[in-house]
């Protein structure tokens, strides 16, 4: 039996990798490991691939073949793990030098290869997924202001209030007087 | 129920070991059992490795650095350094949050309080909890973040769930 790896975009956090594993399984295929990003798995003679891309579809993923976007789905993965996992590496300022050396290609490649393909700079990229994510602590209310704008690397608590402002058009004490608080999801951004 | 564990223990080979049973237990920790090679102590609080300092013990749990002063210790600017630099073996190089027990503590001077919240003190730390139930040390401790301003965020705590809880958003999440 022949092994394959599908590659999969918006797979964003631990609860896609479930839901992925999940939707693999019901389908009968033997899932070998799934990962942020790919999966992998025997392939099977009675399950085409157009199931395995329907059943991953009607839950938001998408297969990604070309191998471009699989770059893209990548960096985007590890920019989202530095904000969400990697406080030390926001604090040393290494994002961009972490950043290549997980993917194991020069920054400059990754930048040109994201900007062609997201229309946006990897740094751009960043700042929004920073700001989301400074979003969700403003709403946990267990960090001050100050506290979110270190967690997320910033210089200062003033850099970040600009940014917030620029990004959410709004300053963060009129964000948290909103009573519906409006989220993106992060695999939209 | 406490699960049984042991603690292994580097002892500086200028204190006896009835001093660092003592100073265990002076700091917490009860129920001292040594093994015959006193390399070994049993408690019932959880399996760390503490590491024994001159001033303080040391251990990390779950990414956290977390440390107790040794009873009666009185900070000047030289034990400042000294008890950073341990904390700095800790580290190993990684930007850690750390917890640190401050509730037998006697005194800090103003020297060694700069100092503690200065650049060279803050090093491979992302965040820091003062932690202690002594209502006047927390007083003390608020004093110090909002006069000194460490260049990390720092909170005093009077409960240590909150304080590890607080932390656990500076840490390295697995």
């Amino acid at each position: 039996m022949k092994e394959n790896t599908i590659h999969i975009k918006n797979m964003v956090c631990s609860r896609c990798v479930k839901v992925v594993a999940d939707e693999l399984k019901t389908l009968g295929l033997q899932v070998i490991d799934v990962q942020l990003g790919k999966a992998t798995y025997i392939e099977s003679p009675v399950i085409t691939n157009i199931a395995i891309k329907n059943n991953l579809e009607k839950n938001g993923f998408k297969i990604i073949v070309k191998k471009d976007e699989q770059l893209v789905e990548l960096i985007k993965i590890t920019v989202l793990d530095i904000i969400n996992n990697r406080p030390d590496i926001l604090l040393s300022e290494k994002n961009f030098i972490y950043l290549a050396e997980v993917i194991g290609k020069p920054y400059t490649y990754l930048s040109k290869a994201f900007s062609r393909n997201k229309k946006i700079t990897i740094e751009r990229y960043f700042i929004l997924q920073k700001i989301e994510k400074a979003k969700e602590l403003i709403e946990y209310e267990e960090l001050t202001f100050s506290e979110i704008a270190y967690r997320l690397g910033y210089k200062s608590v003033q850099h970040l209030s600009m940014q917030f402002k620029e990004i959410v058009g709004m300053s963060k004490t009129e964000y948290q007087r909103l009573k519906s608080k409006e989220r993106k999801s992060i695999d939209e951004i | 129920m406490n699960k049984p564990l042991s603690v292994t223990m580097f002892k500086p080979s200028d204190l006896g070991l009835s001093v660092v049973r003592f100073s265990m237990i002076q700091c917490g920790f009860n129920k001292i059992v040594m093994s015959k090679k006193s390399k070994f102590l049993s408690t019932p609080e959880g399996l760390y490795e503490v590491n024994e300092f001159y001033h303080s013990f040391l251990w990390i749990e779950d990414g956290i650095i977390l440390g107790k002063y040794k009873p009666g210790l009185v900070i000047d600017l030289k034990v400042a350094k000294e008890a950073v630099n341990d904390r700095k073996k800790i580290s190993k190089g990684a930007i850690k949050p750390f917890l640190i027990d401050i509730t037998e503590l006697v005194s800090v001077d103003t020297h060694a309080r700069k100092y503690l919240a200065s650049a060279e003190a803050c090093e491979f730390l992302s965040a820091g909890a003062i932690y202690t139930h002594n209502k006047l040390l927390a007083f003390l401790g608020n004093a110090w973040i909002l006069l000194d301003r460490p260049l990390i965020p720092v909170r005093v705590f009077t409960n240590k769930e909150a304080g590890l809880k607080w932390l656990g958003h500076f840490k390295y999440q697995n």
